[in-house]
């Protein structure tokens, strides 16, 4: 068997690039799909206007210039793996009143500010739907 | 050799976009997906931002195809039914004419003024006549001005505050209608479809029709023959629930539904039902306050009231009703039953909104009790209801089970 050392040389060159574009891209995607996994949607008036996510601190302040139909201006905290309305006004301040949410499928409503924030996913606790009891 | 190289990083790149590819074809429009959207504000004549019947209505469907096809219409319907139901807020339509709404007709009261009206509104109406004399009066829509006088006292939590001047309570039942002239007040022409809202004899202020009890449910009702036998979740505020067609969740084919206690992050069980289905919960521990009573002890008083005394009763901490449809009329039966402290007539009111509707409506009456300083859970349940429920799911707080047959 004829083999040639300048051959095997290229060999292992090109299976070096091959295995960095594979970790880099196997890289690329494990965070990428970490962040999917974490991202909590900011909706205003209907529309997405900020991303957050959960495994990032972060605070998010929404001023009544820019977004009119809030009543006041608007404090959204990401701490420690969960999301919650800080500040806020709002008749009897039931936003910031429902505290802290952390799991997939989610959502904290503030109707009177058009503000929505949903944490994205899905996480199948066997539960379709649990009722508030304000009928 | 630079072209068997070249090769080489050409087949590694095709490799990568072939996995791209793949993770694109795997996200299509028809995979599994739980995707629940909300009903947007509605924009009163005023300019007023409104929140649809003062609450959360949303849509939950399992693939992105089937939430663009259904939830724009599904939207569309419920932000109309709101505009025509809602009793605070004057609306438009596209010509910029002035909808004659709930509150046009309030403002028409005692003015013997014909209102024409939509059919859904003249529907719904006419809906809260006939449950109002099939429940004994216990559902009533014209408790507008009493609701009034406490709605502002309410938290979403329990909180300390104290109850509206009783003269004022006495004063807003007088304008109130009763099962018996109900007819006389509110006064529709099923030829004409029209409204006249005619005066109380005794009453010193206005009658004011309040559709809150019923209006979200009937709403729901109507948006749900858009999406038809599609799988899907419809919720009405965390109060009421239409699911339609089959859970298409891969690990399992009911639909799972919790039953609240009233004390936090205790489900009493879990419901596991197949099909089509609408259920409503009623209960005391949201839109509520407490008053401390001369001897320290605690009442709770909360949004639903009883159209004889004025107050809210504590004859149950919750109530749930599971039928197969019209949400509408599940939502004020749960509103009605919450003021019947006689399983008589629970089950003779029961009966006769299931004769009258020909539905099948299964109930859950939870109440509470002490042992030994235990808080602990008395459950009365039909039978059928009963046997709903994931046995392992049952919590530890509940001590009796009362099943009806």
């Amino acid at each position: 068997m004829d083999i040639s050392l300048r051959k095997n040389k290229t060999d292992l060159f090109i299976v070096i690039i091959a295995a960095i574009l594979v970790v880099f891209f196997v890289a690329i995607n494990l965070f990428y799909s970490n962040s999917k996994d974490n991202i909590i949607s900011v909706y205003y008036d209907n529309e997405i206007v900020h991303t957050m996510y959960l495994n990032i601190d972060e605070e998010y302040i929404m001023d009544k210039e820019e977004f009119p139909l809030l009543l006041d201006r608007m404090v959204i905290e990401v701490k420690q793996g969960r999301v919650r309305i800080k500040e806020e006004e709002s008749p009897k301040h039931y936003c910031s009143i429902m505290g802290y949410q952390s799991q997939k499928g989610t959502s904290i409503i503030c109707a009177p500010n058009s503000v929505m924030i949903i944490i994205e996913g899905y996480e199948d606790t066997g539960i379709d739907w649990t009722p508030g009891g304000a009928a | 050799m630079r072209k068997r190289v070249f090769n080489q990083i050409i087949l590694i790149v095709m490799a990568f976009i072939i996995s791209a590819c793949n993770n694109v074809s795997s996200s299509n429009s028809t995979e599994y997906q739980v995707i629940e959207k909300y009903v947007s504000n509605a924009i009163s004549e005023d300019g007023v931002v409104v929140t649809p019947f003062n609450t959360t209505i949303s849509l939950t469907m399992y693939n992105s195809k089937d939430t663009n096809e259904y939830f724009p219409l599904f939207e569309e319907e419920v932000l109309k039914l709101h505009k025509y139901f809602d009793r605070y807020n004057y609306y438009q339509d596209n010509t910029g004419k002035r909808i004659s709404n709930l509150k046009v007709i309030n403002d028409s009261y005692g003015t013997n003024e014909e209102i024409l009206i939509n059919d859904e509104l003249y529907d719904l109406l006419n809906l809260s006549l006939e449950m109002t004399k099939l429940t004994k009066g216990y559902f009533n829509p014209t408790l507008g001005g009493l609701i009034d006088l406490w709605s502002d006292k309410f938290f979403l939590i329990p909180l300390e505050n104290t109850d509206p001047d009783n003269d004022l309570i006495t004063e807003a039942l007088k304008c109130s209608a009763s099962k018996e002239n109900i007819d006389e007040v509110i006064v529709l022409n099923p030829i004409k479809k029209s409204v006249i809202f005619n005066k109380i004899d005794g009453c010193n202020g206005k009658v004011i029709i309040s559709l809150g009890a019923i209006a979200k449910g009937y709403a729901m009702e109507k948006a749900k023959s858009l999406v038809k036998d599609v799988p899907s979740l419809i919720d009405g505020g965390r109060s009421s629930l239409i699911a339609t067609g089959t859970n298409p969740n891969p690990n399992r084919d009911t639909w799972n539904l919790a039953i609240l206690t009233p004390y936090t992050a205790i489900n009493l069980g879990v419901l596991a039902i197949k099909g089509e289905l609408t259920f409503s919960t009623s209960g005391d521990y949201e839109k509520c306050f407490y008053i401390i009573n001369d001897d320290g002890s605690l009442t709770i008083r909360h949004h639903i009231l009883n159209p004889s005394t004025g107050y809210s009763e504590n004859y149950y901490r919750s109530i749930s009703l599971l039928s197969d449809g019209n949400a509408g009329v599940i939502d004020a039966l749960s509103t009605a039953l919450f003021n019947v402290n006689d399983i008589d007539i629970i089950d003779e009111i029961v009966k006769n909104v299931e004769d009258y509707y020909l539905l099948d409506i299964e109930f859950l009456f939870e109440k509470e009790i002490i042992i030994d300083g235990k808080k602990m859970i008395d459950v009365i349940v039909n039978e059928n209801f009963w046997n709903l429920i994931v046995a392992d799911s049952i919590s530890s707080v509940v001590n009796i089970v009362n099943i009806l047959e």
